[in-house]
């Protein structure tokens, strides 16, 4: 494939990058005892993109064929020069040196080893036993599936990066139904490993339990009292916060559309205790989801600090964006398959731990809420944000009390990191299942310490 | 041009001789040009022919799918043998079988080819007139990204039951996402999307104009009131708000599997009646018209609410075997997955109140034009930020809102409807009026 790549890249006159992905993806779902996805994909084929006169020009072909590969350059380029005409500012790069980047570790007892049948069994055994823990619980779901994704990038400078990649899910999810009321509770596991990490992590006979149990208790929970409280928020919704409401706005491609962090380098935006950065590398704790060795420029996937001390210390950037600003690329460039051009996406961002205990933190607040788990939530331009806990306790005089309904929390997430006055020793990647949209997905991850601060928590209608 | 339905014959039969008891293939080919907007500027033209082949299979009633999108004779067999093999790992059920052939109706205009010719050089300029118009309606407006695309698409499906379906649509769609920005005074972000089936339609600088309007409207916004009373829901609001709730409810899947709240409601009143609903996959120019479903099955007209009466469940064949019913033709998905259930353009019939009438109407109230956080469609307990909206204050839009958040159930307000537009607006492939709503709380602070 290399010799391809750079043959092909030899007769481009302008500046060229080819990226072959091959990614092969499982899926297998099982609900209430029926397989609903058992699957296989494969999904194969070359992007090419190409800078001609300041613009840029992106085509792609399923077919790895030298002749398929010409003409898509051929293509991109033609596009290239004729949006030349159009564009107001000129894309340029930074300067960049030859080099090959290889990562071909597989992880240890790598998803390949393990048969469909294997996986099958374990979402039917999860299924069952999960539905089968109370008379209560009307529908289980549980979901395995993986991405194995093989790539070679090439470009006009002399970059070649060859990368291996795997990427597997498990969760579990319970609903449980009594006098017409629902309620559901479950979880997603997503790493950067292989089958024993996946498994070591996500503890299917735990996430049965949990799942479980969490469905039925929330049926017969009180909904959680509106108003500013004083809060504990666990690694995952504190990965949900630094990913969806921090880390959109210090993409660089949004920063010059104007986001709210447009200009805001070395200013302060966040408590002194925060510390923010966005890695490649799955730093502190391993097994990241958003884990990539290169992007898909080819640059290193290097470790970018984005809030040091509470001062906003710089932005997310691919090649172009880079040489605008002056800085070095951060190695943000990412596209999903071979037929989407690389834009600026996160990988894992994360805010650095503290020292204290996740108890301490408790015992500090007189009356507020325990908040664990994401469900979902949206962010805005202007860092606003709206998220539901998936597991929510009152805090009454320093200790958790009862188990509440989800909490809707919103705020605006630089003025809630203001408000951070302790961070706790317990960091954990925490986001790693599910994808990150931005006109294509990404795999990502997000986490952090335990986190206390001040949020709005939405109350029950009165 | 690769013949689709000829590969999907290729891929139904070699499963069967694999030893598939029941076989489908699905092949689509899609070929676009797209212009790309970013940062107030042209960023990026691309031009794609992107293909895929989904092979669903039974082996004694065991579900096995593989699927490519390399389309060459070597890789057809591959993925037949694939989804067999998947399949003999499987589980048996009942509820797996594939629905037999049927006649397709006839579903004029899904293709234009003065639209399908549109060259790369029509889609830029598309690109830059809508760019310069939102730009130039105020120079406080950024973009932040956008899009106009021409995408072509052909797609099959046939099956060892006699289903066989093919079809070739065309469809130009663009889009803008944006704020606006006064010093330190940002917007909420705002965005636009339309899409048609006939070139004369095409209107970039109306969609651009009308984006613009928004953000720029929702400059200066300040804190409302907080008090329990009269929302105005947009038709975007609509959709997140009444109609995505109602969606996973009627979704047979939800139903049978004890997730939906209509189970056990055919038949009784869900909703005020006012309200009708009605998903057409027939509907002439509807984003998502077509003749037949992801299994070739035809599409009709259905009726899921009539004056508020749930009238039907959305099926497919699988969910319509075990719930003994018909499938209603909305097996939805691509060729990479196995079909689910989803709607087709689905529309909340128009009421008998202008728009403007329904805000006059309003002593204290508010407009919601967009809103952040969508309700839990299990419980149906809505909490959300309302994203430019306004207070309504004796009839009239008094000052835009922030840090206004709403809460209620959507499965309560479906029956809390005091009023319906004559007016109705097309998003995606939905077709909304304005509805108003009552007892719901309004937090500001």
């Amino acid at each position: 494939m290399r010799d391809i790549l750079t043959n092909a890249l030899a007769g481009a006159p302008d500046w060229t990058e080819l990226r072959w992905h091959r990614r092969s993806q499982l899926r297998v779902t099982v609900e209430k005892g029926e397989v609903r996805q058992a699957k296989v994909d494969t999904y194969q084929g070359v992007g090419a993109r190409v800078l001609s006169d300041g613009s840029w020009g992106f085509s792609s072909t399923s077919s790895a064929e030298p002749e398929a590969i010409a003409r898509a350059i051929a293509e991109a380029a033609a596009i290239a020069r004729f949006l030349a005409s159009a564009r107001k500012e000129e894309a340029a790069l930074p300067k960049l040196a030859a080099a090959f980047r290889e990562h071909l570790a597989a992880p240890r007892d790598p998803v390949t080893a393990h048969s469909i049948e294997e996986k099958l069994e374990l979402v039917l055994r999860s299924e069952a036993e999960t539905r089968a823990r109370s008379p209560l619980l009307v529908s289980a779901t549980a979901s395995y599936s993986e991405y194995v994704d093989e790539k070679w990038i090439a470009n006009s400078s002399g970059v070649v990066v060859h990368e291996l990649d795997h990427k597997p899910e498990f969760g579990i999810w319970a609903v449980a139904s009594r006098d017409g009321q629902r309620s559901y509770a479950g979880r997603f596991v997503g790493i950067d490993g292989g089958w024993s990490d996946l498994m070591g992590k996500a503890r299917p006979g735990e996430l049965a339990e949990y799942s479980a149990r969490f469905a039925v208790d929330k049926l017969s929970a009180p909904y959680p009292d509106g108003g500013v409280f004083p809060v504990v928020m666990d690694p995952e919704i504190v990965g949900l916060l630094c990913h969806e409401a921090i880390g959109h706005t210090v993409e660089a491609d949004f920063v010059l559309a104007g986001s709210v962090a447009a200009g805001k380098v070395g200013q302060k935006v966040a408590g002194e205790l925060v510390t923010m950065c966005d890695s490649g590398a799955s730093e502190i704790e391993p097994l990241a989801a958003g884990s990539i060795a290169c992007d898909d420029e080819g640059t290193p996937a290097r470790r970018a600090v984005l809030i040091e001390n509470g001062v906003l210390r710089g932005y997310l950037h691919n090649l172009e964006t880079a040489a605008r600003f002056g800085v070095e690329p951060t190695g943000n460039a990412r596209a999903w398959e071979y037929d989407a051009e690389p834009i600026i996406r996160m990988r894992n961002t994360y805010l650095e731990p503290g020292d204290r205990k996740v108890g301490e933190l408790v015992a500090g607040i007189k009356d507020g809420y325990y908040l664990k788990g994401a469900g979902g939530g949206q962010a805005d331009a202007n860092a606003e944000f709206m998220f539901v806990a998936g597991e929510t306790y009152r805090i009454r005089d320093g200790k958790v009390a009862e188990l509440c309904r989800d909490a809707t929390l919103s705020g605006q997430a630089f003025e809630v990191l203001q408000s951070v006055d302790a961070l706790a020793d317990d960091f954990a990647w925490a986001m790693g299942s599910g994808h990150c949209g931005k006109g294509q997905p990404a795999k990502v991850d997000g986490g952090g310490p335990s986190v206390r601060c001040r949020v709005t928590v939405a109350g029950k209608q009165e | 041009m690769t013949d689709l339905k000829a590969i999907c014959q290729q891929a139904a039969e070699a499963a069967r001789r694999s030893g598939a008891g029941q076989a489908e293939a699905y092949a689509s080919e899609a070929v676009s040009r797209e212009v790309k907007l970013e940062k107030n500027d042209i960023h990026l033209a691309a031009s794609s022919t992107t293909s895929g082949l989904g092979v669903r299979v039974f082996v004694d009633r065991a579900l096995g799918f593989a699927s490519t999108n390399c389309l060459d004779a070597a890789e057809v067999e591959r993925s037949a043998g694939a989804a067999v093999a998947v399949a003999r790992s499987g589980r048996p059920d009942d509820a797996n079988e594939l629905p037999e052939g049927a006649a397709l109706p006839a579903v004029p205009g899904l293709h234009e080819e003065a639209l399908a010719a549109t060259t790369m050089a029509e889609t830029l300029d598309y690109a830059r007139r809508m760019l310069a118009a939102a730009r130039d309606f105020d120079p406080r407006v950024t973009i932040d990204s956008g899009s106009v695309e021409v995408v072509t698409r052909r797609r099959a499906v046939v099956n060892t039951r006699g289903v066989e379906a093919a079809e070739t649509s065309s469809l130009i769609t663009y889009f803008l996402m944006g704020m606006a920005r006064d010093s330190e005074d940002v917007s909420s972000f705002q965005f636009e999307f339309e899409a048609h089936r006939e070139r004369e339609r095409v209107d970039v600088e109306g969609l651009a104009r009308k984006l613009a309007g928004k953000v720029v409207a929702t400059l200066g916004a300040g804190k409302g009131e907080s008090f329990k009373g009269t929302v105005i829901l947009s038709p975007d609001a609509v959709i997140e708000v009444l109609a995505a709730p109602m969606l996973f409810s009627v979704d047979a899947n939800m139903v049978q599997k004890g997730m939906s709240p209509f189970a056990d409601k055919l038949g009784r009143a869900v909703a005020d009646s006012r309200i009708t609903v009605v998903d057409d996959g027939l509907l002439a120019g509807g984003l998502a018209s077509s003749a037949f479903d992801r299994e070739g099955v035809p599409h009709r007209p259905v009726t899921i609410v009539r004056n508020g009466v749930l009238e039907s469940y959305l099926y497919d064949t699988r969910t319509a075997r075990r719930g003994g019913a018909r499938s209603t033709g909305h097996a939805a998905g691509g060729a990479r997955s196995v079909p689910s259930i989803g709607p087709t353009n689905l529309s909340f019939a128009p009421g008998d109140v202008g728009k403007g009438e329904m805000i006059a109407g309003v002593d204290r109230g508010i407009l919601v034009t967009r809103l952040s956080g969508g309700p839990d469609p299990v419980s149906g307990d809505l909490s959300g930020v309302v994203k430019g909206g306004f207070l309504i204050r004796n009839g009239k839009l008094a000052q835009p809102l922030t840090g206004t958040a709403i809460q209620a159930n959507s499965y309560d307000l479906l029956r809390k409807v005091t009023a319906v537009s004559r007016e109705t607006e097309s998003i995606y492939s939905f077709r909304m009026p304005y509805i108003r709503v009552e007892d719901v709380s309004v937090t500001s602070g």
